[in-house]
């Protein structure tokens, strides 16, 4: 804390601060470009210029950049006063101007664009060059990010962000002088799973959303709100802009306390599942539309007689559906789970029992050792990103996984010792051996980095870890010590929350009250049990019901199947609360309404007789406290008793080969149904080491392809040969997983099959934008 | 195309002088660029295994530094000044002059394969001015338009050995081109 003074005004600033965040702060408007607080300042575009006050005889008064002086007490500058600086800054942007077309009337940007903000707030408005303009080639990059390289102003901020920030190596800064374009070395998508923040980095025009692009509106036509991301448990605070009823775009909802400025390709692009042409937006009772309001229809339905009820809620609903759907299921003395998967369950609520201490995102940029468990990146991006700024800095990151990860490949390039391939079995043995070496004095390697850390920091990947090794890593980060911080990346947004309501072994209970005919209707809310890990069984159970009622706004497997069929609305069309991995309970606010009316889950309530309504009540205090978060808000953390767990089998050490997962950035239960997002999926392929091919007798190469066998089911796709996958794994996809309908961990016997043509493949140069459901014509904007 | 595991033995050895492997990264794209003639695409994969940078990153080296190009050129290349010191001094025509004799823009390749001329920033040559550099190592000063002809036509005389280093290589991209 302290005070420096510009035009004489005093200005307070906040340790840490440059003189240009102190000014902001205290609302002077002093323009700039390369500058941006999660990126530092680099003084390279000469705009924030203020005049120095001489507090010394002799001293003469300078101009300087103010991004790149730290604030200290007692400064002064002048600024508005002074003779010169506002000079500085109209030349330097008459000079970015002298290049930049004159095109915002048309321009993406335009409107919401820091470069048109900028020329008009310093006065620069007539051209006095009369040179021509330099024109330059726009790049294709992919289905999500537009290029007009004509409007860039070389301010850098887009390779500082995708190369510094986030440690992309696929996009740079080609050329030099007066001949600098910011491209990828070929045309195509990005790699980074959080390439679009170069959109919102860009101060101009250069890189905007191309899916926005595709249904677009001046931003200040958006009907805006502070919602909350749901398709990882970070729980990023987003911005979805809508118009006309449909959703146009999301951004990151800036100077937020839990994600600061960015968020990941899933979170901005993922929400566009609701503009989906499949997207269920009729009320259908056996495939028949319907004209009354859905809840008489739900009612209705519920009030048939010969029904024995379950209730199903899911992760990806927010809390008080999930609470209200307990209460309803009470109410119907029915069985309720928010789970699709008992194995999935179990380990949810193993790793929720164990978050009490789960780091911020802020703990674990900050932390000084961090051990990763399971493939990050794929999971929860944004909590990756995090783990990507200790890296930068150098401090050591230790990772245990079983698939290809982004995370592992960097973490091998800086030291290769420190991220280990391990087949998820094993994982328990390896923290346990780290356990007795933590625990015995003479700790070397890991054990000894995660000793002398000040700030250790334990994250593991609820969905892929056994209960085992959820455990070990718990009691590893006990020996640790109090400092250590120990989270998960649950499978859900609301997982924490779906975790609170259901009872121990609940979708098992459910699954065999079906299975056993003891019930024969289901009513799903917000869930797919037919895709699922458990995907088989529940079809087959589902078959055999009369009723399945199914709440949903994506054309889920489930929906397809269902008897009657109530749209509902998606995250941003609503208002509600998710709990994140903290136990951090925020509350999100709608952005829009649809034209056609969807069910409102907060109306579910309805349903309720008016004592399950109280009990709805109290036990929402009860978990939440009074004080319900505003949206946009950090919200508050709970620490929830713990809950009861059950028991299920997991999968134990076999000599034979077992299954693993490859996730990928973009995957998630409705991010699937978006339509841009979606098209990147990678091609299925089975992944094994060389090493372990070679072991096992396989000559392969990147044109043969492998027969998985899974109980009789039988699988054949083409290799990927990565060093990245553990020893006794292969990897493939969740597609491949349902199709042999297989669980994690399981034994799979492998066998050579047809080679693939012996030409090597011919790498398109232009990723193909091959839209994978759905028409996609009209960029999902309904007519 | 691509190097031979002897000559990776040499770049690895190379490389292994420095204390970072990226440090090495001008000097494999020089010897690559020795080779061919330029840089062609595979060689970024080749190069991006041995120094731990990108191809992306390789090229924004590459399209930083004048001297490393990703494009072939012909048997000689001509770079000729135009910064300041040469631009006084009537590069302007020199350069007009160049683009006329060897038929083609600057930077491609004359039909006959003899010749790229290109526009280069400031070659430290000012004192004989304007001035130029041939195959980045014999220097020319106080150059004319008629000099400049001169040397396109005898660069173009030359006999084209295909038995000499590289002119298998440039028969090969003349190929291509037709």
């Amino acid at each position: 804390m302290g005070t420096l003074y510009i035009d004489d005004q005093p200005v307070e600033f906040q340790p840490g601060d440059n003189v240009l965040d102190a000014a902001k702060r205290a609302n002077i408007e002093v323009p700039y470009f390369c500058y941006h607080p999660a990126l530092g300042a680099v003084g390279s575009c000469r705009v924030c210029a203020m005049e120095t006050v001489p507090s010394r005889e002799g001293e003469q008064p300078r101009t300087v950049m103010t991004c790149t002086l730290k604030a200290q007490d007692g400064m002064r500058f002048k600024f508005a006063q002074s003779d010169k600086a506002p000079g500085v800054s109209k030349t330097m942007v008459e000079f970015y101007m002298t290049r930049h077309p004159n095109d915002c009337p048309v321009c993406d940007e335009g409107g919401d664009c820091h470069l048109q903000n900028m020329t008009v707030e310093v006065g620069h408005a007539y051209r006095r060059f009369d040179g021509q303009k330099k024109t330059y080639p726009n790049q294709l990059l992919g289905p999500l990010v537009w290029n007009t390289a004509n409007r860039c102003i070389t301010c850098y901020r887009c390779v500082r962000f995708y190369q510094d920030y986030a440690l992309g190596d696929d996009f740079g800064a080609m050329g030099s002088r007066n001949n600098v374009l910011f491209r990828r070395i070929d045309d195509g998508a990005f790699d980074s799973p959080f390439a679009g923040n170069i959109i919102t980095v860009c101060p101009t025009g250069t890189f905007t959303d191309k899916v926005f692009r595709r249904k677009y509106s001046r931003t200040w036509m958006l009907k805006k709100s502070a919602s909350i991301c749901a398709h990882c448990s970070v729980g990023c605070h987003v911005e979805p802009g809508a118009r006309a009823g449909t959703l146009r775009r999301v951004v990151p909802n800036e100077n937020s306390a839990v994600n600061q400025y960015f968020i990941c390709d899933r979170g901005r692009y993922a929400p566009h599942a609701s503009e989906a042409a499949d997207r269920p937006l009729q009320v259908k009772v056996g495939g028949q539309p319907r004209q009354e309001p859905a809840l008489a229809v739900l009612r209705q339905a519920l009030a048939v007689s010969d029904a024995r009820w379950g209730v199903m809620g899911s992760g990806r609903e927010d809390v008080v559906t999930n609470l209200v759907l307990q209460q309803l299921a009470a109410d119907l003395n029915a069985p309720f789970t928010a789970f699709t998967d008992p194995l999935t369950e179990v380990r949810t609520k193993t790793a929720v029992n164990l978050s009490l201490s789960a780091p911020s995102l802020q703990d674990i940029e900050a932390s000084d050792c961090i051990l990763v468990v399971g493939e990050l990146t794929e999971h929860a991006p944004m909590m990756e990103l995090a783990v990507r700024q200790a890296l930068k800095q150098g401090k050591p990151v230790l990772m245990l996984h079983a698939s290809a990860s982004v995370l592992a490949g960097m973490i091998r390039k800086q030291r290769s010792l420190q991220a280990q391939t391990q087949a998820p079995v094993l994982w328990a043995e390896t923290l346990q051996k780290l356990i007795s070496q933590l625990t015995q004095e003479q700790a070397d390697g890991w054990a000894a980095l995660l000793k002398n850390a000040k700030a250790p920091v334990l994250l593991g990947v609820a969905e892929v870890m056994p209960t085992a090794v959820i455990k070990a890593l718990a009691e590893l980060a006990a020996v640790i010590g109090e400092h250590s911080r120990l989270g998960f990346a649950l499978p859900a947004a609301n997982s924490f929350g779906a975790a609170q309501v259901s009872q121990a072994g609940s979708s098992e209970q459910l699954l065999t009250s079906l299975e056993s005919g003891a019930i024969n209707a289901l009513l799903v809310v917000g869930a797919d049990p037919m895709s699922g890990w458990q995907g088989e069984r529940w079809s087959k159970a589902l078959a055999k019901i009369q009723h399945l009622v199914v709440v949903d706004h994506i054309h889920s497997a489930t929906v397809q199947a269902a008897t009657v069929v109530v749209p509902s609305a998606a995250v941003s069309e609503r208002n509600g609360v998710f709990i994140n991995y903290e136990g951090r309970v925020q509350s999100f606010a709608k952005a829009y309404s649809r034209e056609t009316p969807v069910l409102l889950q907060e109306e579910l309530i309805g349903l309720l007789s008016s004592d399950a309504r109280a009990r709805v009540q109290s036990q929402l205090q009860s978990m939440l406290g009074s004080a319900m978060p505003s949206p946009g808000s950090a919200g508050n953390r709970i620490k929830p008793a713990t809950l009861p767990i059950g028991q299920v089998a997991e999968a134990v050490l076999g000599s034979g080969t077992a299954l693993v997962l490859q996730g990928w950035h973009g995957e998630e239960e409705v991010a699937g149904f978006a339509t841009e997002l979606a098209s990147l999926t990678p091609h299925d392929s089975v992944g094994i080491a060389p090493a372990y091919a070679k072991a096992l007798g396989l000559t392969l190469d990147k044109n043969s392809r492998l027969t998985l066998s899974v109980h009789g089911k039988q699988l054949t796709l083409p290799v990927a040969l990565s060093a990245q996958i553990a020893e006794g794994c292969v990897a493939v996809s969740r597609r491949a997983f349902a199709e042999l309908q297989a669980r994690l961990g399981d034994e799979v016997k492998l066998t050579a099959a047809i080679r693939l043509s012996e030409e090597p493949a011919e790498q398109p140069v232009v990723a193909q934008f091959t839209p994978v459901r759905g028409d996609h014509s009209n960029g999902g904007v309904r007519p | 195309m691509s190097l031979t595991e002897h000559e990776i033995e040499h770049l690895r050895e190379h490389i292994a002088h420095y204390p970072e492997k990226r440090a090495g990264a001008i000097y494999c794209l020089y010897y690559v660029q020795d080779k061919y003639g330029y840089i062609p695409r595979a060689s970024l994969d080749e190069v991006s295994e041995l120094t731990d940078l990108s191809p992306t990153q390789l090229d924004e080296l590459i399209t930083f530094y004048t001297l490393l190009r990703r494009r072939p050129v012909g048997r000689r290349l001509i770079r000729i000044c135009d910064s300041i010191s040469c631009y006084t001094r009537g590069s302007e025509q020199v350069l007009a002059a160049a683009k006329e004799a060897v038929g083609v823009e600057f930077g491609q390749i004359s039909r006959d394969g003899a010749v790229t001329v290109l526009p280069s920033i400031c070659l430290g040559l000012c004192d004989r001015a304007p001035a130029g550099l041939v195959d980045d190592s014999e220097d020319l000063g106080e150059l004319t338009p008629e000099k400049i002809r001169d040397l396109i036509c005898s660069y173009a005389a030359e006999t084209l050995d295909s038995k000499a280093a590289g002119g298998q290589q440039i028969l090969a991209v003349l190929k291509d081109q037709q």
